[in-house]
C-alpha cells in the first residue's frame, strides 16, 4: 500500500515538475563581507539584471539607509554604475526593490519566472550585477553572466575582493 | 551696431577717452583659468560649492583668483540661478550654489572685449584694451540677467564706467550696451590692429536625472555642444563633444586635455586631440579625475565689426568617474 502511494505521489510531483516555465526560479545570494576597520557602516548595495548593451532590464534590490530621511538618498549616486544606468531615472523608495541596508552575512533574494519582474524578462543573454559602496570604505562591482530562461539548473558565482563577498546565482528552469 | 559705426569711423577721427572696464580677463595668456565644482553628479537636489582660480597647476590655488563678474549659472529650465556666498580671495574665488530643481546646470563665465595696437603719427607703438560686457552691443538696462553685477553699461555718451552695482542690481542708465568701445586712438594713427576677444569658461553639474536645456549653445564664440552628456563621463569610456564657432561646426580644431593632480606627477600629461570634419571630438578618458580642456580659434572674421581679427577661446572642466 505504502509503496503504491509513494509511487503515485512521485508520479504526481513529476508531472507537476514537468509542467514548465512557471516553476522557473532565479535566486541570488549576496554576501556582505566582514571587514576590519575602526569605522564600519553597512554598504549601499544595488542588484540588477543588465542586458548585453549594459542597459538595465530590471532592478532586483537596492539597499540604502531608508531610515535616514535627511541623507539616505544623498549617497545613492555613490553606486556609480547603477546610478547612471537606472537610479537617476527613479523616485524613491522603489516598490518591491528598495529596502534598508543589510548587515554582514549572506542575504537571499528569490524570484520566480511567473511573477514580476522576471515574467517580463525577454529571452537572452544577461548579467547579474551587484554594486556596493560603503561610507568610509570602497566601492566594488561584480558581474555574473547568465542566459534566460535557464535551460537547466545552474549554480553560477562571482566573487568580490573587497566590498563584496561571494555572489551566487542559482537558476532553475 | 550702426550707431557705433558712426561714432568710431575707420579713421578714428574723434578722440575718445580710454576705458578699461571692470571685468577684464586675466592678462597672462599662459595661465589656465578653471572653475571646479565640489561635485558634478548629485543624487538629488541640494547644495554644492564651487572654486574658481587661474594658474598653471591644475587644480591648485597658487596664483590668482578667477574674477566672477560675468559668471552666469543656467538652470535645468534655462533660467538663471543666483550663486550665493560669493567671495574672491587672494588665490581663489568661491561661491555656493543651490541646485533646487533636478536636472543639469551649466556654470559659465564669458568675457569679450577688443584689444589691439596702433602706431601714432610719429611712429610710436601703442596698445589698447577695452571690454567687459558679455557681448557686443545690446541695449543697456537693468543688470541684464547676469546674477553677479556684470558691470552695467555706461551712461549715454559717457565713457564706459566701472559698471553698475553688483549682485543683480540694475545696470547704469540705459546706455549704448554692454561694451563701450572707447579708446585713445588719435587721428592719423596707422597700422591699426583690433582683435575681438571672446572667451568662455564653463563646467557642468547635474542633480538627479540629467537634461540638456542648459547645454544649448548661444551661437556666439567658440562653444562645446555635448553629444555625450558632460555629467555622464567614466574612465575608459569613449565620448563625443562637438565644437562650434558662432554656431557652425569647427573641423580640425585642436583641443588640449589635461588631467588634474598635476602636482603629483612629473609629466604634464596633456593630450591634444583634433575634431573631425563635422567638428566632433571623440576621445576616451584614461583615468577617473577632474580634467581641464581648452581650445581656441584665431581668424579674421570678427562678429564685432569694429575689429579686424578675432580670437575665440573655450575652456571647460569635466569630472570623470571611476567605471
Amino acid at each position: 500500500m505504502r509503496a503504491s502511494i509513494c509511487a503515485s505521489a512521485l508520479a504526481l510531483f513529476t508531472a507537476l515538475g514537468a509542467s514548465t516555465a512557471f516553476a522557473s526560479e532565479l535566486n541570488v545570494a549576496v554576501e556582505v563581507p566582514r571587514l576590519e576597520g575602526a569605522e564600519y557602516h553597512r554598504p549601499y548595495v544595488a542588484v540588477w539584471i543588465e542586458r548585453e548593451d549594459q542597459t538595465v532590464a530590471t532592478n532586483l534590490a537596492v539597499w540604502y539607509e531608508t531610515g535616514n530621511r535627511k541623507e539616505g538618498t544623498k549617497w545613492l549616486s555613490d553606486l556609480r554604475q547603477w546610478w547612471r544606468r537606472s537610479g537617476r531615472d527613479q523616485t524613491f523608495p522603489i516598490d518591491g526593490v528598495t529596502g534598508p541596508t543589510r548587515p554582514v552575512g549572506t542575504h537571499q533574494l528569490k524570484f520566480t519566472g511567473d511573477k514580476s519582474p522576471l515574467a517580463s524578462l525577454a529571452a537572452g543573454k544577461y548579467k547579474l550585477v551587484v554594486e556596493a559602496a560603503r561610507e568610509a570604505g570602497g566601492r566594488e562591482v561584480v558581474r555574473v553572466p547568465f542566459e534566460w530562461p535557464a535551460k537547466s539548473a545552474q549554480s553560477l558565482t562571482g566573487k568580490g575582493s573587497s566590498e563584496l563577498g561571494t555572489i551566487a546565482l542559482n537558476l532553475a528552469p | 551696431m550702426k550707431h557705433l559705426q558712426k561714432r568710431v569711423a575707420p579713421t578714428f577721427a574723434p578722440i575718445l577717452a580710454l576705458a578699461v572696464a571692470a571685468a577684464l580677463p586675466v592678462a597672462a595668456e599662459a595661465h589656465s583659468p578653471f572653475i571646479v565644482p565640489s561635485e558634478t553628479v548629485l543624487s538629488r537636489t541640494g547644495w554644492i560649492t564651487v572654486d574658481g582660480a587661474v594658474g598653471n597647476d591644475l587644480f591648485y590655488f597658487n596664483h590668482a583668483p578667477l574674477r566672477l563678474d560675468n559668471l552666469k549659472v543656467i538652470g535645468p529650465d534655462g533660467q538663471a540661478v543666483t550663486p550665493e556666498n560669493v567671495n574672491t580671495g587672494k588665490f581663489r574665488s568661491t561661491f555656493d550654489l543651490n541646485l533646487a530643481t533636478p536636472g543639469t546646470y551649466k556654470l559659465v563665465l564669458t568675457n569679450s572685449g577688443l584689444n589691439g595696437q596702433y602706431e601714432t603719427a610719429s611712429g610710436e607703438k601703442k596698445r589698447f584694451r577695452s571690454g567687459g560686457g558679455r557681448g557686443p552691443g545690446g541695449p543697456g538696462g537693468p543688470g541684464a540677467g547676469a546674477p553677479v553685477g556684470a558691470g552695467g553699461p555706461g551712461g549715454a555718451g559717457g565713457p564706459g564706467g566701472a559698471g553698475g552695482p553688483g549682485a543683480g542690481g540694475p545696470g547704469g542708465p540705459g546706455g549704448r550696451g554692454g561694451m563701450e568701445f572707447t579708446t585713445e586712438i588719435p587721428a592719423g594713427a596707422k597700422n591699426i590692429q583690433i582683435t575681438q576677444q571672446q572667451s568662455r569658461n564653463e563646467t557642468f553639474v547635474t542633480a538627479g536625472k540629467p537634461n540638456d536645456t542648459a547645454l544649448k549653445p548661444t551661437g556666439e564664440g567658440l562653444e562645446l555642444v555635448p553629444v555625450t552628456h558632460p555629467n555622464d563621463l567614466f574612465a575608459g569610456e569613449p565620448i563625443s563633444f562637438k565644437f562650434v564657432l558662432d554656431g557652425k561646426p569647427v573641423p580640425n580644431l585642436e583641443v588640449e586635455v589635461v588631467p588634474g593632480a598635476t602636482r603629483y606627477r612629473n609629466k604634464r600629461a596633456d593630450t591634444k586631440f583634433t575634431t573631425d570634419k563635422d567638428g566632433v571630438l571623440t576621445m576616451t578618458w584614461t583615468d577617473a579625475g577632474m580634467y581641464w580642456m581648452e581650445a581656441s580659434v584665431q581668424d579674421d572674421k570678427p562678429t564685432d565689426k569694429r575689429a579686424n581679427k578675432r580670437r575665440a577661446s573655450y575652456v571647460a572642466t569635466f569630472e570623470v568617474l571611476p567605471p
